[in-house]
């Protein structure tokens, strides 16, 4: 047992240094704010939806349902947070050697990783169930001390299943790491098939009370089998709440027994080498430094899946908006009257849709995500320019297209004259720009090259929660007027914005030139 | 070639690692580097490659200051570290192509330099592999040719001989003599004194950052050997060298 227990204090220690940036002051505080800001989130959507679920639900005389779909969605979104993650904290450590050396069990080492998955979980989904069952108890059960003991066993357990579902995501994840040629190809189309379930579940999610009511023997019927977790979260016997525990533990224990027993062997299978020897020679193309760089950049962010996925979640999510907006063409436009006409709605979408795209942030991550190969850079005859240019470059290739397309499919979406529709577009790629230097400063700020794996450089690093979130609130700040009720003209005011953003953007590219330089030779 | 003036390095929280070091690496020459673990070789010769900045002293190459005319100093020299990690998601001939960019070799010229140090090294067939399916050895391999093949006039490496079958060592003693007969430098750090001793036209030695003695092997080693001569220097500075 103290075996069991060292191993899982140095799995979550590792785990809460993967968060800091480095060992003072200043990274204890970049952990607490992540972790302050992601619970804040949680709490802030799960509040949101709960209370509306819950009105909802209880005027269908359905408020018994609040609770396990809240549930169901914390756990699918907690999933969502670890489904990249699991791989990494089961398999991909750089202590395997060490920890299979060590007299301990497979099991201790396979169920002391899985605690790890369990912990980062109950922050997200235990933070998301608590307004759940405070909704749960304003609309239907009523506060009592009961219904309170009863949520805090649920808090605790519901944890279990996302991590649960996470580890099986992981040991696929891993087992197809080395039965696969062109790993990360597959991944990254996997990764787009998950979004795509997301993407469109979240158009449906409004639907739910109305659907819940026209299916709900069906939905009685999944909750008391294959959704049981859930059902019994319906019911509020002591036998219920054992039964509970019992079906989250259960599974949880007897999957980390399985997965312990083929531990070694994924191990092996992931380190084991496959070396090609028919490698001919023929005259080799010369590039510029730039592109060399430029192509390193591409080559070294499509062969990480989770770079990938969390960079490009919110472009990804632009365009399958806009594309959606284009095939809703009529019903956007028999809708659009009853919301107070495109007037109205244009500054919503003109800095809604600035936010999602400054959330595709590479340069955020990527000087960490040179790690321990930041001598090869450093010590090459490269000036800033170059440097700097090709990731940032990177960086607009991938933005800027979704810019454009975006801007180009919504305006004829909702019939927005050509010149707002150019106004809003130069907006928005000036938002890229400011995101793809502002990033390389956040990167040179924060950086983390240290980390055994990616998942944990652009999942949980400072610089990757500033990269997506930092852009986010640049543009939050120039929404600014509209909250104070200031009536703007929205195609001339982002034409300012876009010379703003454009003037900060090359502010910041000049001093990254000379300070930028100096703080990257500082880097060690 | 290397000209090392007053340099000294403190790393944050004060610890001072190397402290008023001056010596050379002149064109023509082998110089073994020596010092115990924690001497200050590595930071010296990260410092020297642009990858350690540091504030006091001056570190020229080829009459470039690394610090004023970084990618000039730069261009002319290639460097390796102890441990060299390489870029794991592209192939060996990728990663080859990447330097020879970096460094502006043409078509022609980097096609043919690729061919006399893969082959020599005898990993021109694996070349097509990711660098992540490469063992330990074949990485210092592959690390050594990216080196060679921007023919540099400083060539500085960290622990040379670390990782190195005897048949690789024994090529890279060939291609250490070739960069010194082509009018260039090289500057390397070893606790192999034998081979030190063997290889080196001369021998710099520090201790706890500081420079105990710099000269020709010869001049160093009298008619002792090298290990006697740095045992001796350990045993002077108090078993702390």
């Amino acid at each position: 047992m103290r075996k069991f227990l060292a191993l899982t204090r140095v799995n979550f220690r590792a785990m809460l240094a993967a968060l800091s940036v480095g060992r003072t002051k200043k990274g204890t505080l970049s952990s607490a704010v992540i972790l302050l800001v992601f619970g804040a989130l949680a709490l802030y959507l799960s509040g949101t939806y709960s209370f509306l679920f819950g009105a909802g639900l209880s005027e269908l005389g359905l408020a018994e349902f609040l609770l396990p779909l809240m549930a169901m969605i914390g756990v699918l979104a907690g999933l969502l947070f670890t489904f990249a993650a699991a791989g990494n904290i089961l398999y991909g450590g750089r202590d395997a050697d060490l920890i299979l050396s060590l007299p301990v069990s497979a099991f201790s080492v396979m169920l002391s990783k899985m605690l790890s998955l369990y912990l980062e979980n109950l922050v997200f989904v235990g933070l998301w169930l608590i307004p759940a069952g405070a909704a749960h108890m304003t609309f239907g059960s009523g506060v009592s001390a009961w219904g309170c003991v009863r949520l805090a066993v649920h808090i605790l357990f519901s944890p279990l299943l996302s991590a649960l579902l996470g580890a099986l995501a992981g040991w696929l994840s891993a087992l197809a790491s080395f039965r696969m040629r062109r790993k990360a190809l597959w991944m990254n189309l996997a990764y787009l098939v998950f979004f795509g379930a997301i993407f469109t579940g979240s158009l449906y999610i409004n639907n739910l009370p109305a659907a819940l009511l026209e299916n709900e023997a069906a939905v009685r019927l999944a909750l008391n089998t294959w959704l049981l977790p859930f059902g019994l979260m319906m019911r509020s016997g002591a036998g219920a709440l054992l039964a509970f525990i019992a079906v989250c533990l259960v599974p949880f224990l007897a999957v980390s027994w399985l997965l312990c027993r083929r531990y070694k062997a994924i191990l092996s299978g992931l380190t084991a080498r496959t070396l090609r020897k028919d490698f001919r020679l023929t005259r080799l193309s010369a590039r510029s430094s730039f592109l060399a760089l430029y192509r390193k950049e591409a080559g070294r962010y499509f062969g990480s899946p989770i770079y990938v996925f969390n960079t490009l979640f919110g472009g990804i999510l632009a365009v399958g908006a806009s594309v959606a907006a284009v095939v809703m063409r009529g019903e956007i436009a028999a809708m659009l009257p009853l919301l107070g006409g495109l007037d109205a709605m244009l500054p919503a979408g003109a800095f809604g849709g600035a936010a999602v795209l400054a959330t595709i942030c590479t340069t955020a991550v990527s000087v960490s995500m040179e790690g321990k190969t930041l001598w090869i850079l450093k010590s090459s005859p490269l000036p800033p320019r170059v440097l700097f240019g090709a990731k940032a470059a990177f960086n607009l290739t991938l933005s800027l297209p979704c810019a454009v397309v975006c801007a180009g499919l919504l305006s004829f979406a909702v019939g927005l004259a050509p010149a707002a529709a150019v106004c809003i577009a130069l907006f928005w790629c000036s938002v890229c720009c400011f995101v793809a230097v502002g990033g390389l400063w956040v990167n040179l700020f924060f950086p983390k090259l240290d980390c055994p794996n990616d998942t944990l450089i652009v999942k949980q690093s400072m610089s990757a929660f500033l990269g997506i979130f930092g852009g986010m609130l640049a543009v939050g700040a120039a929404y600014l007027p509209y909250w104070a009720g200031i009536a703007l003209n929205t195609p001339l005011y982002c034409l300012a914005l876009t010379v703003l953003f454009g003037a900060a953007a090359l502010l910041l590219w000049l001093m990254l030139l000379r300070a930028g330089s100096r703080r990257f030779t500082s880097l060690i | 070639m290397l000209t090392v003036s007053h340099f000294s390095k403190s790393y944050s929280g004060g610890k001072r690692a190397v402290d008023d070091l001056s010596f050379t690496a002149p064109r023509g020459t082998i110089t073994g580097f020596i010092g115990h673990n924690g001497a200050g070789k590595s930071t010296t010769l990260r410092c020297a490659a642009g990858i350690l900045d540091f504030s006091e002293g001056e570190i020229r190459i080829g009459g470039h200051d690394v610090r004023t005319e970084p990618v000039a100093a730069k261009s002319i020299t290639a460097f390796l570290p102890d441990n060299p990690d390489l870029y794991d998601f592209m192939t060996g001939i990728q990663y080859l192509n990447f330097i020879a960019d970096i460094y502006s070799i043409p078509s022609a010229e980097r096609t043919r330099r690729v061919e006399k140090y893969a082959g020599a090294f005898d990993i021109l067939s694996v070349l097509g592999s990711q660098i992540g399916s490469y063992s330990h050895g074949m990485k210092q391999k592959l690390a050594l040719v990216s080196a060679l093949i921007r023919e540099p006039q400083l060539l500085m490496l960290d622990e040379l001989f670390v990782g190195l079958d005897p048949q690789a060592s024994h090529v890279m003693k060939g291609f250490l003599r070739e960069v010194c007969d082509r009018g260039g430098s090289v500057l390397f750090s070893t606790h192999i004194l034998e081979v030190a001793q063997k290889l080196c036209d001369r021998i710099v030695i520090i201790r706890g950052g500081q420079l105990v003695e710099e000269g020709f092997t010869a001049e160093v080693v009298g008619n002792s050997d090298l290990e006697s001569v740095f045992l001796e220097l350990a045993e002077e500075g108090g078993g702390d060298a």
